[in-house]
């Protein structure tokens, strides 16, 4: 206990240098943790966006890219699919539900999303949690919308409140806005911690509404646009959709669905098993996350080295000190297991500061994250592995002490009691 | 062919004591009609795995086919060549996509519903993992 108390002494004496190394270490631990809390965190997050689900189609194209924007709203879509088609699927023998989405539209960089009524009956996510509404109604006039919880609070709109769509996906107010057609929001939806919380819910009809009359990719001239009363659900007719979700009466159909619908000869159509696509994406992002986390371990054996660096030459200016100690009766031993005792404290505290920096940061950040990558980054207990790298690093901060512990206990008594001028 | 299996996830120690040791099955008998014989059965069979549900880490529903890649080169396997197998509770799975799995459990024929033909079940038990095939 002395011994400790004398190591913390020693180590205040030397408030810089020890506050230095500890944060140096600290920085270390936490990208070392970091990465592993985000990592995981990412996973979490996405596995519990989507469940239940067997299979998602979309126009052909990459596996990832069709994950990416119909479930997370990340990227976009290179082509739609044709309504016709997805009631073909939809009345499919095998399929027990489908949700279809039509994507493309914004608002204030929230993304609009034209999907029915399946939605909030079928979409399930974190395995069987199912949307709720937290205020309103769900949508049935065709100019009726539905906010997720995000953008209801970051907008600060309440039902009865007017939205405009903005055309294509742009942050802020965008150029080009179907402000002749404005929404009426009906509805809140209760806060899931997934990118359903950032997008606005139209009807199929309210996305075929505000893009009625547009010709060429351009809107309607002005005055030439049909009024928005004069809208109905029976003149206007759905085309097409972005993507639907399925889900197959028995999942052991889903391979055989995947492949009837992949080779579907009317048109070009491509279907991913959520599970799958998953897997892949976790096994592309391997590679790069032990890229990372072989960077972080390089990283804190720096961060060790500083310490080994620091003490070590603060030997020299400890010199009077060590002599005291050893003419005051502590014997060789002694002074090694203060050095020791010196490194243990400072990586401990090290470690302790790293991971006080991971959950600062990720409280810091996690809305930002969550906002721009649309990844809810969950603040969870630190998991199996990040102990072990905490225990990893108190026991190498051990070690370490040992280099400079036998350089003291190798002076000799005399060493720091002759004055050298 | 030298096989090594190492018992992963839902091993409980005295499973392997108490219980009649399963049938060992292979995919060829599930095409014959002697497949009918085995509803009910304790088996046990080395195939792929498609993950079903989304957890990234476990999963309690998979598809079990004989080869890997069965989802995308080729037609899907016919329907007698797919076996779903849901975990018996408590009971979880680690994703492993790119490495045979033997599963043990209980086979079920169940009745044939919507267009697609037999079903096969298996409530899965126990799976090992094959390391190197």
């Amino acid at each position: 206990m002395v011994l400790l108390s004398l190591a913390y002494q020693s180590l205040k004496n030397r408030k810089l240098t020890t506050g230095l190394t500890i944060f140096s270490i600290g920085l270390s631990v936490a990208l070392l943790i970091g990465v592993e809390q985000v990592r995981l965190g990412a996973r979490e997050s996405f596995s519990n966006t989507i469940s239940q689900t067997d299979l998602i189609t979309g126009a052909r194209g990459g596996a990832l890219q069709l994950l990416l924007y119909s479930v997370f709203r990340i990227g976009s879509a290179t082509n739609n699919i044709s309504y016709d088609t997805y009631v073909h699927f939809q009345k499919h023998p095998a399929v027990a539900w489908t949700i279809p989405y039509s994507l493309g539209d914004s608002h204030r960089g929230f993304r609009v999303v034209g999907t029915t009524n399946d939605f909030y009956e079928h979409y399930r996510f974190r395995r069987d949690r199912r949307i709720e509404f937290a205020q309103g109604r769900l949508p049935n006039g065709i100019f009726d919308v539905v906010l997720g919880s995000d953008v209801a609070a970051t907008l600060q709109y309440k039902p009865g409140d007017p939205v405009t769509v903005t055309h294509g996906i742009s942050q802020g107010r965008g150029l080009l806005n179907h402000d002749d057609k404005p929404f009426r929001v009906v509805g809140v939806l209760a806060r899931t911690a997934t990118p359903v919380d950032r997008s606005l819910y139209v009807t199929l009809f309210g996305m075929e509404a505000i893009h009625a009359d547009w010709a060429d990719g351009a809107p309607p001239m002005l005055g030439e646009e049909t009024p928005a009363a004069k809208m109905t659900e029976q003149n206007l007719k759905v085309k097409q959709i972005t993507s639907f979700l399925l889900r197959a009466k028995s999942r052991i159909d889903t391979l055989r669905l995947q492949r009837e619908i992949n080779t579907f000869a009317d048109e070009p159509l491509m279907s991913i098993i959520p599970g799958v696509a998953l897997a892949e994406l976790w096994r592309t992002i391997g590679y790069a996350e032990d890229a990372l986390a072989v960077v972080s371990v390089f990283v804190l054996i720096v961060g060790l080295l500083g310490m080994l660096v620091s003490l070590y030459t603060s030997l020299n200016e400890r010199r009077r000190e060590m002599a005291i100690l050893r003419a005051i009766g502590a014997g060789p031993r002694k002074i090694v297991l203060l050095l020791v005792a010196e490194t243990v404290l400072l990586s401990a505290a090290g470690a302790a500061l790293g991971v006080g920096m991971v959950y600062g940061l990720s409280a810091a950040f996690q809305p930002l994250v969550e906002r721009h990558f649309g990844l809810y980054l969950p603040i969870q207990p630190l998991s199996v592995g990040s102990f072990v790298y905490l225990a990893a690093v108190v026991v190498a901060g051990l070690l370490i002490g040992f280099v400079p512990a036998v350089k003291a206990y190798r002076n000799a008594l005399a060493d720091g009691l002759s004055v050298r001028l | 062919m030298k096989r090594r299996a190492l018992v992963c996830f839902a091993t409980l120690p005295w499973m392997g004591l108490s219980a009649i040791s399963p049938t060992p099955v292979d995919w060829t008998k599930l095409r014959s009609p002697r497949a009918q014989s085995l509803d009910g059965v304790m088996i046990r069979i080395l195939g792929f795995m498609v993950p079903l549900d989304d957890d990234s880490r476990r999963v309690t529903e998979f598809l079990l086919v004989p080869t890997l890649g069965a989802c995308v080169h080729t037609p899907s396997p016919p329907a007698n060549q797919i076996v779903l197998v849901t975990m018996a509770t408590g009971a979880k799975a680690e994703v492993v996509w790119d490495r045979p799995i033997w599963v043990t459990g209980r086979f079920k024929i169940g009745v044939a519903a919507g267009v697609l033909g037999a079903r096969y079940k298996l409530e899965g038990q126990r799976i090992e993992i094959v390391q190197d095939y």
